[in-house]
């Protein structure tokens, strides 16, 4: 499932230092997973936890990390699923029923894979550039920008073009070794 | 689910945020949702471009830093719980060497060893990723320092360097004439090497491998001085030679562990999968999976017996685990990833026998601790020295 090349990113699993990392990075996106599932907060965060430890536990078998994140979304969703068994809903909506169908967990993992990534790219951008990018992605237009900024609206052009060639030179360099 | 699709998918709804996508590309994602509702619901929602902004404010609301210390706290605990139960273990196997233990030390000390239980501070630290690559040309790259890079051999092949692994990709150049590299790990290190074949060579402390950048058709060989773990890609057309100290390990595609350093007199192969051939000037073995061979160079000859390979090829996993091993196999194998030296003041410790499994990046202290606790021994360490009392 990734933008990182498989076999170059060390396993976090394997390491302290960076499993901690890897957890400040990782852990949100899981409970935001999670909540796609179970909708409340507090199981949502202790699911994601139990999962942390249990991949922790299991670390040696897994190699890479797109495999990890990937067998930690597993490992969500299965928590998850008996959760909402275990919980007995008294009406069982058709919704409930639908969440254990294989394309809704596809779908939902796209979806933290997608917003990861990108959260990534618009990590490694200048401060003023990102601040751009993220007023674009709330939906705001360049005039709005450009005031709210207090640039003007060709530099708001300007630095959102280079910007986003710079995000796709990214993503290409991303999946580049992915897909050959 | 079909992951390779997975991620063109995600790939394409980052491009939608990026502004860009192409129409051919927007065409791709809406023939992926198709009729699907889960789908068109996740194109739909991913159209909206406030999308990522609402996603974002979800993230932010978790409470990540109060979640560390729960999982921080039950993997502490955790792992002492596993510690507990190797020290038990530990107990249990060292009180019956110590029978036989004891009566030798008995024996032996002429006077009582003064028992000194501080420990001076010390500056052992265990091992990691760490290695020196010698190119045909003679350059050397040292790869601890290395972040990713890539180098060409002048067959053009392409070595690319990541963290803790080195991979060969061979040129298309049909020339027969072999080029050579070597790589060596030091004392405290430990290194993942894929060759140009693809075959996976996990390499352990204080170790050599030559090996070509590309191999001849109808023969693969490489040299090994130390203990490396090997993943052999299948080839029936040309076997897997692995040379050590005038014998020959030879497969055609398989999972086995040699060790041969050349401080020790033994060569030692673990089959975990597959069949190898072992060879020396003197006989041939054929091992079955499960099988572990000892050469020793000393007396010439060779025994075979049934292991759990486990036992033998943990440290690829980041594993000390030691079954019924004297004191000094096992502090020397601990010395190779530490990199320090062992002085023993009695000989006759050295002959104690120790079971367990340990993580390799614990550290060193927590392990002489344990041996410690479940024997009369003393360590000291100072410095890179580690002196058994």
């Amino acid at each position: 499932m990734g933008y990182q090349t498989s076999n170059n990113e060390a396993n976090p699993l394997q390491d302290p230092v960076k499993f901690k990392s890897f957890f400040n990075e990782f852990f949100p996106v899981l409970v935001v997973f999670a909540r796609r599932y179970v909708v409340d907060d507090e199981p949502a965060h202790d699911i994601a936890q139990e999962a942390f430890i249990t991949a922790w536990e299991k670390r040696l078998s897994i190699k890479n990390l797109d495999d990890v994140r990937f067998y930690l979304y597993t490992i969500v969703r299965n928590k998850c699923l008996n959760y909402l068994k275990h919980i007995k809903v008294k009406r069982v909506h058709e919704q409930e029923v639908s969440k254990e169908n294989d394309i809704y967990f596809e779908t939902v993992t796209i979806e933290q894979e997608t917003f990861l990534m990108l959260k990534k790219a618009i990590g490694t951008l200048a401060p003023k550039t990102q601040e751009i990018i993220n007023l674009s992605l709330q939906g705001l237009g360049n005039n709005d920008i450009s005031e709210q900024l207090d640039i003007s609206v060709n530099t708001v052009k300007t630095m959102k073009r280079r910007a986003f060639k710079k995000l796709s030179q990214q993503l290409k360099d991303h999946f580049y070794l992915f897909f050959i | 689910m079909n992951r390779n699709q997975n991620s063109k998918i995600t790939k394409l709804f980052v491009k939608l945020f990026e502004q860009s996508i192409s129409s051919e590309e927007l065409k791709v994602l809406n023939d992926w949702a198709g009729s699907n509702a889960f789908r068109q619901h996740l194109l739909h929602k991913m159209r909206k471009p406030t999308a990522f902004e609402e996603w974002h404010k979800e993230v932010i609301a978790v409470r990540t830093e109060e979640s560390w210390k729960v999982v921080e706290k039950a993997i502490k605990a955790n792992r002492g719980r596993q510690i507990r139960m190797e020290v038990m273990r530990y107990a249990a196997i060292a009180i019956m060497t110590l029978m036989v233990g004891a009566a030798i030390y008995y024996f032996s000390a002429k006077e009582p060893v003064a028992v000194q239980p501080q420990m001076a501070k010390n500056v052992i630290e265990p091992g990691s990723s760490k290695a020196r690559l010698f190119l045909d040309d003679g350059q050397v790259i040292n790869l601890e320092e290395k972040q990713a890079a890539d180098y060409l051999e002048k067959d053009s092949s392409k070595i690319s360097v990541a963290s803790g692994e080195v991979t060969y990709l061979a040129s298309r150049d049909t020339r027969e004439e072999l080029i050579y590299n070597t790589i060596q790990i030091p004392r405290g290190g430990t290194y993942t090497l894929v060759l140009a074949d693809g075959t996976r060579v996990y390499m352990n402390s204080e170790t050599e491998l030559k090996y070509p950048v590309r191999f001849s058709t109808g023969q693969r060989k490489v040299t090994l001085k130390g203990e490396a773990y090997f993943e052999v890609t299948k080839d029936p057309e040309a076997p897997f030679i692995v040379e050590a100290n005038n014998s020959q390990v030879e497969v055609l595609g398989t999972a086995f562990n040699v060790k041969a350093y050349a401080d020790e007199s033994v060569i030692t192969t673990t089959l975990v999968e597959g069949s190898v051939k072992f060879s020396n000037t003197q006989e041939t073995l054929i091992l079955e999976p499960s099988d572990q061979t000892v050469f020793n160079t000393l007396s010439n000859k060779v025994t075979t017996n049934k292991v759990n390979t486990d036992l033998y090829t943990a440290w690829k996993d980041g594993y000390f685990w030691f079954k019924n091993e004297s004191l000094e196999d096992v502090l020397t194998r601990m010395s190779r990833w530490y990199d320090f030296d062992v002085f023993y003041k009695n000989q006759a410790v050295k002959e104690l026998r120790f079971s367990g499994k340990v993580e390799v990046f614990e550290d060193v202290d927590i392990l002489i601790r344990m041996i410690e606790k479940t024997t009369d021994i003393q360590f000291e360490i100072s410095g890179r020295a580690v002196i058994v009392q």
